[in-house]
């Protein structure tokens, strides 16, 4: 079985207009740009493991008093301090 | 067979000459490895596969060792446990025991346990495992919550796309049980791989070269290669004894260059390449129909971590908590037991036979005396103890089950911060209300060594178990409410402060929350059972010796006259510290043994008492030294010197609050 992947990640600087995810209201689809600079190594990995990787779209269910994100199916909740550190697009 | 639990990294026990890895005979032989994310039901299908009950919650992270066991119907096949991964490379203590039984166990065939609606995260570590180069079964769990949502999977179409067998289970349930039994035999190594960037892949072929011939490894080159990328620690340690350190620095080299191709970590573009593939796959195989509600389960959830509503909603099951553990469990169970079956049917009877048919008076004494082995520690013990802890684990059992303590970590978060915690403490100090030791066991599930030792001191300072409440609140509501919130309070004033006291004392950084929030389900009676009975199996063999041990020494004390003498001895802090009959000096030391023994022999001195006095010997009681049982328990997991800096810190700190609070309420006036 192949699969290429289609277009190798080199470099992926979030994209202008993105907004950290902890600034989006509830109820908001939201589509993952990526992250902010200071957001560790393992940090991202985590949330990249969780689906949280740039161009997936994802629900924010609450901001208080945690974030909360739906993605697929999974709750997941955040702390503030995490979800300034995601950079997202608001889709309409 | 070695045990993969306890083994330290592998390479370190064995031969010193580096060797490529050749797979020891008899070393784990074939069989089968379960592998998955956290709490995706691995334990659950461990225990249907081989009858052997783990620890299985609705809870991330319950699984912290391998647990071995053996499959009857697949011609007693061993099968491994591992705990959960998020992904590999394995980055905390628990999955480094998974990167661990993956290269111990060469042959075996591959389980992989993923959540059905969560199916791009389970096809993300699928496109990883199957690589490994190891017959693989890709088992997709909890189909009925996926298709509750509205997630339909076509296996059949995923096989294709995978090239390995994938069957849909429902595992609490033993939905698909027979035909996963049926697939894991016939399991063969998947005809799969995934391309990576062209860099990527040239760095694997430079990588394979200089590893040892492909049938000498436990893993196919290319995917140790894959983990070696990531940096996974305990592969690295693993190739650094097989390969020696010469090789390992040229892997390293090679890896380093890699790097300079990408801006993001080497980890974080494998993991991309990982999740497009599953993104894809998942798009072809998954039928997502939009639901226009939500579920009632679903919006409990939503409830119960509302930032307004949520509050109530806790007050609510601390009720019910209270109603069930509280005034079932310690008002009608144990008046049941202790006044009807024991005071009127049990220890008379006992007392006659013994009466009857033992001729020595000290004989006697010891066992029906007033410490005696039977009156005192078997009747406390069975009669007031049990019904309680009972009742307390069936309560703990099912809020588990429910997934209600996830969302409970969310809501009480922010009250943690002050004491250097998250939310995730809040299920050992709730458990703490039950069994302390247990609960010092449990905090293995915090993420630091930092914030383990705060719970620990924690909880062996202000949380009282389940037995000395049971004691307390008996005590407490023969005074009256004020007593009861007066002890409430200052106990939590403690708590709080010395918790942020130890935050700033103990180096280190607050670890922020993240946490998946699992389905709110109704709790399986078979779970909570199995669960309770593991607990209260593990109780009676902690707590029934040592309540036999502490009414032996106190009747030896007694009988050899040291009794009054020790009275004496501490009349001086206990009646002019704390201002309390010197007789109480007893029930200070009965607390050495158990802190429930030392309420309850206040308990005896009852009418002699006046409310402060109360008050004042339980505040102080349920501050001093935890029992020695979760003594015994912090040894074993801090170490004795930490264990005795706790105990130098927590007896002085107890009584000289005891005496403060005995100064406050007299100067107000209170319950002389």
């Amino acid at each position: 079985m192949n699969a290429r992947h289609p277009n190798p990640v080199k470099n992926t600087p979030p994209a202008s207009g993105a907004t950290p995810l902890v600034s989006v209201p509830a109820g908001k689809q939201v589509k993952i740009a990526g992250f902010t600079p200071e957001s560790s190594e393992d940090l991202r990995e985590r949330l990249l493991a969780y689906g949280l990787i740039p161009g997936q779209v994802i629900r924010v269910q609450a901001q208080r008093p945690v974030t909360v994100v739906v993605i697929e199916h999974t709750e997941l909740a955040l702390e503030r301090v995490l979800a300034q550190r995601i950079l997202v697009e608001l889709l309409a | 067979m070695t045990s993969v639990a306890t083994t330290p990294p592998p390479g370190l026990t064995t031969s010193s000459t580096p060797s490529p890895a050749v797979p020891e005979p008899g070393k784990d032989p074939a069989g089968l490895l379960l592998v998955g994310q956290p709490n995706v039901g691995k334990s659950v299908l461990f225990h249907a596969l081989t009858g052997r009950y783990v620890t299985v919650s609705n809870y991330p992270g319950t699984t912290v060792e391998v647990s071995r066991g053996i499959a009857k119907a697949l011609n007693n096949l061993p099968v491994l446990d591992t705990p959960g991964v998020i992904s590999l490379p394995s980055r905390t203590g628990d999955e480094h025991a998974t990167t661990r039984a993956l290269l111990q166990s060469a042959g075996a065939t591959l389980l992989q346990v993923g959540d059905a609606k969560n199916l791009r995260r389970s096809l993300q570590l699928t496109a990883l495992m199957a690589e490994m180069g190891r017959p693989m079964v890709l088992a997709l769990n909890m189909v009925d919550e996926a298709e509750a949502r509205g997630a339909h999977i076509d296996a059949e179409a995923l096989a294709n796309e995978l090239g390995l067998p994938v069957v849909l289970t429902v595992a609490p349930r033993g939905k698909g049980v027979d035909k996963l039994r049926a697939a894991i035999p016939s399991a063969s190594i998947p005809h799969f791989r995934l391309e990576y960037a062209d860099e990527v892949e040239l760095a694997l072929d430079d990588l394979a070269a200089l590893l040892p011939p492909a049938e000498t490894l436990p893993l196919a080159p290319r995917a140790l290669g894959l983990l070696f990328l990531a940096g996974d620690s305990v592969l690295e340690a693993w190739l650094g004894e097989h390969l020696g350190e010469e090789r390992l620095e040229s892997l390293r080299a090679r890896r380093e260059l890699l790097q300079q191709s990408f801006v993001e970590p080497l980890s974080a573009v494998l993991q991309q390449a990982r999740m497009g593939f599953a993104d894809r796959i998942a798009n072809r195989v998954l039928r997502q129909v939009t639901l226009s509600t939500a579920s009632l389960p679903q919006k409990i959830g939503y409830l119960a971590v509302h930032p307004l509503w949520g509050w109530p909603f806790l007050l609510g099951v601390l009720y019910v908590l209270y109603w069930f553990v509280g005034d079932f469990g310690a008002g009608t169970l144990v008046g049941l037991l202790e006044e009807d079956v024991f005071g009127k049917v049990v220890n008379p009877w006992f007392q006659g036979l013994v009466e009857n048919h033992v001729p020595w008076l000290w004989l006697k004494d010891l066992l029906i005396g007033p410490y005696g082995l039977w009156t005192m520690g078997m009747t406390y013990a069975l009669a007031l103890i049990l019904p309680i802890v009972t009742t307390f684990f069936i309560a703990f059992g099912a809020l588990e089950d429910s997934g209600y303590f996830a969302r409970l970590t969310v809501i009480t978060n922010r009250s943690f911060t002050a004491l250097g915690l998250n939310g995730r403490a809040v299920l050992p100090m709730v458990l703490g209300l039950g069994c302390v030791t247990m609960a010092t066991l449990t905090t293995r599930i915090l993420q630091s060594p930092r914030e383990r030792l705060i719970v620990t001191f924690l909880l062996a300072l202000a949380i009282p178990c389940s037995a000395q409440l049971g004691v307390v609140m008996g005590m407490l509501s023969a005074i009256s409410l004020t007593a009861g919130i007066i002890w409430g309070l200052t106990v939590l004033c403690i708590l709080i402060t010395v918790g942020a006291l130890a935050n700033r004392v103990i180096k280190g950084k607050r670890i922020p929350l993240m946490t998946e929030l699992p389905p709110m389900r109704l709790p399986v009676i078979s779970n909570v059972l199995t669960k309770t009975l593991a607990r209260l199996k593990w109780y009676l063999i902690e707590v029934i010796p040592l309540f036999l041990v502490g009414s032996l020494l106190l009747f030896v004390l007694d009988r050899v006259g040291a009794l009054p003498w020790l009275t004496e001895a501490g009349e001086p802090l206990v009646t002019g510290w704390l201002g309390l009959p010197k007789e109480a000096s007893s029930a200070f030391l009965m607390g050495f043994l158990r802190r429930d023994f030392g309420a309850t022999g206040l308990f005896v001195l009852g009418s002699a008492l006046n409310p402060r006095q109360v008050v004042v010997g339980i505040v102080t009681l349920t501050l001093f030294i935890p029992c020695f049982a979760s003594l015994m328990m912090i040894v074993k997991e801090h170490g004795k010197a930490r264990a005795l800096a706790m105990l130098c810190l927590i007896m002085p700190t107890a009584f000289f609050l005891g005496g403060i609070l005995n100064r406050i309420l007299a100067f107000i006036g209170w319950g002389a």
